[in-house]
């Protein structure tokens, strides 16, 4: 499960460099984001514009990782492709996170 | 549609689900199916996959699945058949989607694969036969 990380004006921006977050690496997900996001501040970014895909497992994943951030820290969500977006609509997740159409609208707020 | 209709048979790992997903939509696309149908048919196929693996097999040492795909007036019917314990009370579950309105740390990680599959798929069928499950159902055309 390829994650990076960068720091841009006191954002966390942690880009998923992988085309599906499922099943198969949704524990490792969710393992690999708390390493990337333990020293961050109050704003961390998720950039899934490389994902293509997600199910049900990465979903959750992806709140638990949230969670995990503490309730001092916030995560939002950059670049979901259609199928992504359907996901967090179909599931209302997307009433849960603050969700951006690209990484410069998340960095530009 | 020179692809369709067809079968795949493989063991009950998650990466082998991933295979399958993989194989299914690619001849789908070959199939002229368009991008919204084709994810749709794979976010479908996934929870129902992914349920077998974790549920339906959890004790097998090589459960294994079979899935079968046609393509009718309705849209394309899928059949997916396993040999693990039977359906909890013998049907095909249907949840209430979990809520979203708790505070942070009661927010739900799970629940929501079966929620996800009766929205987008239509009629759902489940029956045990000779030991094994036998689930179907159909996913529109989107076009």
């Amino acid at each position: 499960m390829n994650l990076s990380s960068q720091e841009a004006a006191e954002i966390c921006i942690v880009s998923v460099n992988e085309p599906r977050i499922d099943a198969a690496v949704a524990i490792q997900f969710k393992d690999r984001m708390r390493d990337k996001t333990d020293d961050a501040g109050a704003r961390v970014v998720l950039d899934l514009g490389q994902v293509n895909f997600i199910d049900s497992s990465g979903l959750g994943a992806i709140v638990a990782a949230m969670k995990q951030l503490g309730p001092n820290r916030r995560l939002d969500l950059a670049a979901l492709n259609p199928n992504v977006d359907k996901v967090f609509r179909l599931t209302r997740m997307d009433r849960v996170f603050h969700i951006f159409d690209t990484l410069e609208d998340a960095l530009a707020q | 549609m020179a692809d369709i209709p067809f079968s795949l048979r493989f063991p009950s790992t998650s990466r082998a689900v991933r295979s399958a997903l993989a194989e299914t939509c690619t001849r789908l696309k070959a199939g002229e199916s368009g991008a919204d149908t084709v994810g749709q048919v794979e976010i479908v196929l996934a929870e129902v996959l992914n349920n077998v693996v974790e549920h339906a097999l959890c004790h097998e040492e090589e459960g294994e699945i079979t899935l079968s795909v046609h393509h009718d007036d309705e849209g394309w019917r899928f059949e997916i058949s396993d040999d693990g314990v039977a359906m909890p009370g013998g049907i095909v579950p249907h949840p209430p989607l979990p809520g979203t309105n708790s505070p942070l740390q009661d927010l739900p990680e799970g629940g929501f694969g079966w929620a996800i599959v009766n929205m987008l798929a239509h009629d759902l069928s489940y029956r045990r036969k000779a030991g094994r499950n036998h689930l179907s159902f159909v996913i529109a055309d989107l076009g």
